[in-house]
């Protein structure tokens, strides 16, 4: 009803646009407003789009400097620069830019009831097209990822769901999406079982539903023989009586009796054309004992189209289903899952050798029951090619894959004469995460004015900070070549090593772990071989940084061994709470991390201190804490001491900062008492004279105005982590000069969150970034620069950032300093960096480890 | 989010339709003149037709003619002023009361208002343009209050923002603050407190009144706090009692007798079983429980409505303080009506009277040259349940409504 309701809204506001378009004179807002619908009212438009690199994603490959032709709804021809355009085509130069088929999720949950999201059955009654809310309105979440069309199937809890149907993510005019493919599966489960008795009772269940579809459909062939069979029998019989004998005949003859017709199943008569792979059957697998029972069930019926879902829990096996050439879908690789973890790696995943070895169609998708979720399927191709997988692999396996798996290839997953008109444009590849959409069209009609891009709502104009043409980030055949054991004294080659917050042509000499000499390179200028007899190794493009911070991680450590008994734990120091085990803490060295800022339980509103821990040396002097991190979330608030409000969490806050001293309730010795006293009051100033920063950890709105406020009241070094929502408090955050901690987006996160992040720039605030881990913190830059913020802001913040802002003198590149360097063979930003070549004090971080190597060297490849 | 975003969006197009086009191009500062049919200046008067000039976000002029060259029309048929809503936790995030402590003088709600909270947007379109937001009742000493604006902050007129705090100290003279303590229990939990029972309730309130007499400070009771409880008992700061039984009300009255403190009640419910003493007293009342919407109404028949609602004209004919606060304002005001309160009064308990009763009738609460342009407009009498609001204004900035 409330959906409805505000759906009429928004056909009314469509509505008072055109009003608009045709009533007002230009100049008073209506020609920026009016466009999107000039692309609504033609329907054979014709359109031309040159000098774009066209991903065709078909045998015709990438194109370059290629021409794109579009009449009406679909693609009218595709070629290269020689391709003429005919008269009457409007052209638009994409210069620079990439033309790529929409991508399609295979798993959604966008346009579903959310009563219905996790709808099961097992006799295959489900119809999962009935469940479609034909006013949800995540789809401009989804459709503003490039994210043309979705799959819909039933919960994966039953054995047998039903129908699945693929829709696309545009909804027509007000009637909800398009069905794009009708019979695009049928959803099947192996369960999610322990013991192979149940497993065993499912498969027969799922054996006696295919073998009901055999017989019933025998027994309607057979009903449909003997019904011939009759008639021509009746042919051959002399007719003695014309009209009324006809149902008298049988009793005449009761041993010719006409056959009696079978009792029909309407849900059998929907999905009887599954066994002859009319509709697809996309069957669940988790371990090996899934698959050796999903294998049994495939070979009882050859002539079903089988596609295996998941597969996620293979581990060591997983070479018996890649030497299948079945079609997969597979779920996006976890971080445990990713190559250089190889000990984690076994028990449950080994993933990225299924994506490299495989030699059937894999698709990905994001298996979100989110609505939102199927944005993030770019990210998960992304973090395929990073695993392993070819980049034009993982570009057909969200494209013309699950086209193909869905029944929809003839209209969609490439570019193609004859096919749907229904494209991107991307500012850069669109696997790389830092690109951007610059255009969509789907079925020939330009919808990038519906998309959540901007903030603004005046369409046409330049996006909120001019993004550059960059560097080309999908650089994989470049083959860089680190020996896997590291020389004495070498020097490294780079026209991208980061000196003085830029890069810079380079080479870096280094000898004994130091840094002996860094020597630029004038653009243009043959270089000068110096002295030098050491190894040099050549990087090419290759960016070569510091180790970079993290200025916020958890660490995987349990919130209990972190958190002190008083909602003022001031003396808590988070690096007390680190051992030799975890395992986390090395993650983020070898993603070139080199530091973490590691911070305290959130259950207490004054947490403790912050340290800075080292993430590569294990026995390093610990460093002064360098933040006292304060909760003001709901998770610091307990009814049972103070504060239990936030209201409470600000006063205790001010408390310290006024009064430099904290009402303790516990009862403490008096030299206890006045340790605590003279702690407080030294953290009280040194957090007032700016020596110390503060750490707010907020959530909502409420939360992080007072942050805000208290920052500006005592001028504090103040750093923001944990936002979802900035919107309302961007005037008072940019006021505070606080700095703000990104992290990347979840699926249920609005992308206009982003788009805060870029309007936050435009006002000054500082950006910093962090995630769950290191791949996580350059996924928060990317998606940074992707929504608009500038590629060097976001640059210099993720390297220096941190350093900066904690004050801390972490080794540069510069002569004299510890040989600490990343070289990110795949680029920062791209995604696609499955580790980078850690280079701590000279040498490789992870060197004698061969199984990873090889791994890694695999996903390089 | 986002649904809110695109239906903002949708109507402020909308809205561009029916407006001048002036208008729709932003011009801020141009003068506006809005010819009504009806004006219910809020205070009893009726302006049958009449023109309101609005110039910088102020009334300028109101009356029968209204001479303004330059200034853009808007037509409209009943005009009345924004509703005030005298009692809400309008936008309060993060906790309503610190239930740690039963003594919180110090809670301070205006600092921890989530200004992008939809609660706002919400009361706009009830009419809703001021609001007074009090603490919740979890404490006995529950915090100061604050008035807010539910929109007209800066050049984003959609933007609520805080129109005056330390508006004054609540209490909570009921039974809200002994809910999650316990008499018996292991005496180790931090729910072995006071007050377990209403007399405990009004024992804090006498005892820390007391000490704020004597100016003797406790742990409980430190001089910050002490020193707002003192601002209450010298009446520098108006004191909010949330009552709403006839033995609350009572314990009001006792209270009044031992300390000389004047609260001004917020609840009320039974207020008719002690007609007499009120009627005799004359305690300003914010009535949050008439409607059968609000909590703790559990009451049938004539008990349940129409003692409850007669109240208010009996009040009125002894020309005493009240108003009507909580949602639905405007519903509330015409069951009122119904109950036999006259239209102007009516209209008055929600808009001038909450503004005499919270002291900032200079600003808002009626139509009146030099207040704040805050005017709802409705297609037909605002009194009759089928009128609908056609948009508001709020600091002589449009906002629009369906």
């Amino acid at each position: 009803m409330r959906a409805s309701f505000e759906r009429t809204y928004h056909v009314m506001g469509w509505l008072s646009l055109l009003f608009l378009a045709f009533h007002f004179n230009p100049s008073s807002g209506g020609l920026t407003l009016g466009n999107p619908l000039l692309a609504e009212d033609t329907t054979s438009s014709k359109l031309a789009i040159t000098n774009a690199t066209i991903l065709t994603v078909t045998e015709q490959g990438d194109i370059s400097n290629g021409t794109l032709l579009v009449i009406g709804t679909k693609i009218e021809a595709i070629g290269g620069s020689d391709l003429t355009i005919p008269e009457g085509y409007k052209k638009v130069d994409a210069a620079g830019s990439f033309l790529a088929p929409g991508f399609i999720d295979l798993r959604s949950a966008l346009w579903l009831d959310s009563a219905d999201r996790e709808a099961s059955a097992n006799d295959g009654s489900l119809v999962i097209q009935d469940a479609i809310d034909p006013f949800d309105e995540n789809w401009q979440e989804v459709l503003s990822a490039g994210v043309t069309a979705v799959y819909l199937q039933p919960s994966s809890r039953g054995a047998i769901g039903g129908p699945g149907v693929l829709l696309s993510t545009w909804p027509q005019s007000n009637a909800g999406p398009e069905v794009l493919s009708k019979s695009a599966g049928l959803q099947m489960s192996m369960g999610n079982f322990r013991s192979n008795r149940e497993r065993f009772q499912r498969f027969t269940a799922l054996k006696g539903w295919l073998q009901g579809l055999v017989d019933y459909q025998k027994k309607q062939d057979d009903y449909q023989a003997s019904l011939k069979k009759g008639e021509t029998e009746k042919k051959e019989a002399p007719k003695e009586t014309s009209k009324e004998t006809s149902n008298e005949k049988p009793k005449e003859k009761p041993a010719d009796k006409p056959p009696t017709k079978p009792d029909s199943d309407p849900i059998k008569d929907r999905l009887v054309s599954v066994i002859q792979g009319k509709i697809p059957v996309r069957l669940e697998i988790h371990g090996v004992n899934d698959l050796r029972y999903a294998k049994d069930l495939m070979k009882s019926f050859p002539d079903v189209q089988w596609i295996l879902e998941s597969a996620d829990e293979l581990g060591a096996s997983t070479p018996e289903l890649a030497q299948t050439s079945l079609p997969l879908v597979l779920q996006p690789i976890a971080d445990p899952w990713f190559p250089g973890l190889a000990s984690s790696l076994k028990p449950t995943s080994n993933y990225p050798s299924l994506l490299q070895d495989h030699s059937g169609p894999i698709a990905l998708a994001s298996f979100s029951t989110s609505p939102r979720g199927s944005k993030s399927i770019r990210a998960a191709a992304a973090a395929a090619v990073a695993a392993g997988m070819n980049p034009n692999k993982a570009l057909q396996s969200v494209t013309s894959v699950p086209a193909k798996l869905t029944r929809a290839e003839d209209r969609l997953g490439s570019l193609a004469p004859g096919k749907d008109a229904t494209f991107v444009q991307w500012n850069g590849h669109p696997l790389d995460l830092s690109s951007s959409i610059e255009r969509l069209f789907t079925r020939g009609s330009d919808r990038t004015k519906d998309l959540s891009l901007e903030l603004s709502t005046n369409g046409s104009t330049a996006r909120a900070i001019a993004y550059d043409k960059k560097e080309p980030s999908f650089s994989h055949d470049e083959t860089i070549s680190i020996p896997d054991s590291l020389p004495d004294a070498y020097s490294l080659e780079s026209t991208q090593v980061w000196i003085d917050g830029q890069f810079t042509p380079a080479i870096v000499h280094i000898e004994a772990g130091k840094i002996t000499s860094v020597q630029k390179i004038a653009s243009g200028e043959p270089e000068k071989r110096e002295q030098n007899n050491s190894v040099r190794i050549q990087l090419g493009n290759t960016p070569v940084t510091p180790g970079l911070i993290a200025p916020f991680a958890t660490l995987g450590v349990p919130s209990n061994a972190i958190s002190g008994a008083e909602s003022n734990s001031l003396p808590i120091q988070s690096r007390d709470a680190i051992d030799s085990s975890n395992r986390t803490r090395g993650e983020w060295g070898s993603s070139g991390f080199y530091h973490v800022a590691l911070g305290a339980s959130p259950s207490n509103t004054i947490a403790g201190q912050i340290d800075l821990l080292s993430t590569v040396h294990s026995s390093t002097q610990p460093l002064e804490p360098v933040a006292i991190e304060v909760v003001l979330t709901e998770s610091a608030r307990n009814p049972g001491r103070f504060p239990s409000s936030l209201a409470g969490q600000i006063k205790m806050l001010t408390e310290l900062l006024e009064k430099g001293s904290l009402t303790t309730r516990l009862y403490l010795p008096d030299v206890a008492t006045r340790w605590w006293e003279e702690k407080s009051k030294s953290v009280s100033g040194k957090l007032r004279d700016r020596s110390l920063a503060a750490l707010f950890v907020v959530r909502d709105g409420a939360e992080l105005d007072a942050a805000a406020r208290v920052t500006k009241q005592w001028g504090l070094k103040a750093v923001i982590y944990g936002a979802k929502s900035i919107r309302e408090q961007l005037g008072a955050l940019a006021d505070s000069k606080a700095t703000l901690i990104v992290t990347p987006q979840s699926d249920d996160d609005y992308s206009w969150y982003s788009l805060d992040v870029v309007e936050s720039t435009k006002k000054n605030i500082p950006l910093m970034f962090t995630g769950d881990s290191g791949r996580d913190a350059l996924r928060a830059a990317a998606e940074s620069v992707r929504a608009g913020v500038a590629r060097e802001v976001v640059l210099k913040q993720l390297i220096d950032g941190p350093a900066t802002f904690f004050g801390m003198d972490r080794p540069q590149i510069r002569a004299g300093d510890d040989a600490d360097l990343v070289v990110w063979s795949n680029g920062i930003l791209s995604g696609h960096q499955p580790k980078p070549k850690c280079i701590v004090r000279g040498r490789l971080l992870v060197e004698n480890a061969s199984e990873l190597s090889a791994s890694i060297q695999g996903a390089i490849r | 989010m986002r649904r809110f975003k695109t239906s903002v969006s949708s109507l402020l197009l909308l809205l561009c339709c029916f407006l001048p086009s002036g208008l729709a191009n932003g011009n801020e500062q141009s003068d506006l003149l809005i010819k009504a049919e009806h004006i219910l200046t809020g205070d009893g008067e009726i302006i049958e037709p009449g023109s309101i000039l609005v110039r910088n976000g102020k009334i300028e002029a109101i009356g029968k003619e209204v001479l303004a060259d330059g200034a853009k029309v808007i037509e409209a048929k009943w005009v009345m002023p924004g509703l005030i809503n005298a009692a809400s936790d309008l936008g309060l995030a993060g906790g309503t009361s610190e239930v740690s402590a039963e003594v919180m003088p110090d809670f301070d709600t205006s600092s921890i208002v989530d200004w992008g909270s939809f609660a706002f947007r919400h009361s706009l379109e009830e009419g809703v343009t001021t609001a007074h937001v009090v603490p919740g009742t979890q404490s006995v000493f529950a915090g100061v209050s604050c008035i807010v604006k539910t929109a007209g902050h800066g050049e984003q007129s959609l933007a609520p923002y805080l129109m005056k705090k330390d508006v004054g100290l609540t209490i909570a003279l009921c039974t809200d603050p002994t809910g999650r303590n316990q008499a018996r229990g292991r005496p180790d939990t931090v729910f072995m407190r006071q007050p377990t029972n209403r007399m405990g309730v009004v024992w804090i309130l006498r005892s820390s009144f007391q000490k704020a007499k004597e100016s003797k400070t406790t742990d409980e009771l430190d001089e910050s706090k002490l020193a707002i409880v003192r601002k209450a008992l010298d009446q520098s700061l108006p004191l909010f009692s949330v009552s709403r039984t006839e033995v609350d009300l009572q314990s009001c009255f006792t209270l009044q007798n031992e300390f000389g403190v004047q609260p001004i009640i917020i609840g009320g419910d039974e207020a008719y079983r002690i007609i007499d003493s009120i009627l005799e007293r004359k305690p300003k009342i914010i009535f949050t429980g008439l409607s059968s919407t609000a909590r703790n109404s559990g009451l049938r028949g004539e008990e349940g409505t129409a003692k409850r609602w007669n109240v208010l004209g009996q009040l009125e004919k002894t020309e005493a303080t009240y108003c009507i606060a909580g949602e639905q304002l405007l519903d509330q005001a015409r069951f009122a009506y119904r109950f036999g309160l006259s239209r102007e009064a009516a209209l008055k308990s929600i808009t001038s009277a909450p503004a005499s009763i919270l002291k900032i009738d200079s600003e808002v609460g009626s139509l009146r040259q030099g207040k704040h342009a805050d005017i709802v407009a409705m297609d037909s009498d605002p009194m009759e349940f089928s009128s609908a609001i056609q948009w508001t204004m709020v600091d002589g900035k449009l906002i629009s409504n369906p």
